[in-house]
């Protein structure tokens, strides 16, 4: 009889281990403090293009302080290809549709949408994107459907992708080419990389289509099938992405 | 037995059992879910869009504790070695050469790191070799050579420096698990065409040889 109760205890103690076991398991990417998303991501300013690069030996994984005053210079992340250069933009759909894009940037690259967890919702490359730079619109269903009610002139170019995640990140990475050294490559990065709330154009505007492929330094943007642009709008080295790339 | 020790004894068991092997499984080298390829460890890209395999409850888990964003379903395939051809684990002081193919893709790296995945810094400031970059024979094939010293041909470091220049305004602690010799190969293949498992198994993957340790 011993033997007995102590194989039924032997069991509820085994099957109490099974649901802790599966319990943890699929709750880990929400109550993980030290994922991508918690201690990378959320600290980042929204709407804020962050250098990350590789961590280098001794340098601590993912601590949510140090990703917090890495404002400005370079966010930590594990496991990432030291081939390449990486940024990371947090962003948040309450406010409308988020807009990711490059300005003049050139070679492979690659693009992962990423939420709580770590895990990917969207993910693209150079190649699937036909060999150009990313132009795409993060957006909720409701929002897509009341920009092609409004205005769908201006989603053309763009790669929509439709979510219901509204809080989440985008991970850039690009190929280091010329085998710059990794700081140089980074700030690059980061000075043409954009994710930015859509500007959608508005009133008299609405039936100019927006190409924001055209929001390049000024001497790559004037080809044959420029259309008609105002030539203000390429005097500054910097172009101003609040401003439309397009007016009339 | 009386019934509360039974219970203690069943609740300490589900603790110690529950506990132990989550942590057991989500610190794998290989989790659930990675399919091994001759000394590779295949890394499907977790989230939705993806195979089933990548909802894998163990492969998301493992995703959030170790803080990483996995190459996604369209970004490419990640494998990783800790191991030689022969079994033993790769260590920093002997010499490696890496032959054989490497499965088509828009473009690859392979990159050497500490265990962890941080990289090794050394004075080429280089920390792995691409596609771009393989200096290949006549035939085709080609050698990549891993070392501390210098070698010719394609050749990575898996170099310390006393003074690294990444570094040297900062005072970087070492500890323990940096001071580890083994280090890890991580073979990333973008763009390519390999998201299943039966893609995976079809195609060869580079072999990697001690030649010598001093």
């Amino acid at each position: 009889m011993i033997n007995r109760s102590f194989l039924v205890t032997l069991l509820i103690g085994l099957f109490l281990a099974a649901i802790i076991h599966i319990g943890i398991l699929l709750f880990a990417p929400r109550l993980s403090v030290s994922d991508a998303w918690e201690a990378v991501a959320l600290p980042l300013e929204p709407f804020v293009a962050f250098p990350v690069r590789p961590m280098r030996p001794g340098e601590v994984f993912n601590d949510p302080d140090e990703a917090e005053n890495a404002t400005i210079t370079e966010v930590l992340m594990r496991d990432l290809d030291p081939q390449f250069s990486h940024t990371i933009c947090r962003f948040d759909l309450n406010s409308g549709p988020v807009h990711i894009q490059t300005d003049g940037f050139e070679g492979f690259w690659t693009l992962n949408l990423f939420s709580v967890g770590g895990i990917s919702f969207f993910s693209t490359n150079e190649q699937v994107n036909a060999g150009r730079p990313p132009n795409i619109l993060v957006t909720t269903p409701a929002q897509v459907t009341s920009l092609r009610a409004n205005n769908s002139a201006s989603l053309n170019n763009l790669t929509l992708v439709e979510t219901d995640i509204v809080d989440a990140a985008v991970l850039f990475r690009a190929y280091r080419q010329h085998q710059e050294a990794l700081p140089t490559t980074m700030a690059k990065l980061q000075s043409v990389f954009y994710c930015s709330p859509f500007q959608q154009n508005s009133g008299q505007e609405q039936e100019e289509p927006e190409a924001p492929e055209l929001v390049v330094p000024a001497t790559e943007a004037i080809t044959d099938e420029t259309p008609v642009l105002d030539p203000d709008a390429f005097l500054s080295d910097e172009p101003d992405l609040e401003a439309e790339p397009v007016s009339q | 037995m009386s019934s509360l020790s039974r219970i203690s004894v069943a609740m300490g068991l589900a603790v110690v059992i529950g506990l132990g092997s989550t942590d057991f499984f989500l610190r794998a080298k290989a989790p659930i879910g990675t399919t091994k390829h001759q000394i590779w460890t295949a890394w499907p890209s977790t989230g939705l869009g993806s195979n089933a395999n990548a909802e894998n409850p163990y492969l998301q888990a493992h995703t959030a504790r170790n803080g990483t964003v996995p190459l996604g379903v369209n970004e490419g395939v990640l494998l990783k070695t800790y191991r030689d051809a022969s079994g033993d684990t790769l260590v920093r002081n002997c010499l490696y050469q890496i032959t054989g193919d490497i499965p088509t893709a828009q473009l690859w790296t392979l990159a050497v790191s500490d265990s962890l995945g941080r990289v090794l810094p050394n004075p080429t400031q280089r920390f792995g070799i691409e596609s771009n970059q393989l200096l290949r024979a006549p035939d085709g094939k080609f050698d990549i050579w891993l070392s501390r010293d210098v070698q010719p041909g394609n050749w990575v470091s898996l170099g310390d420096l006393p003074e690294d220049p990444y570094t040297a305004n900062e005072t970087v602690p070492v500890d323990g698990r940096s001071q580890n010799q083994s280090f890890l190969l991580t073979l990333r293949l973008y763009g390519a065409n390999l998201s299943s498992e039966t893609s995976l198994s079809a195609v060869a993957f580079p072999t990697v040889e001690k030649v010598s340790c001093p």
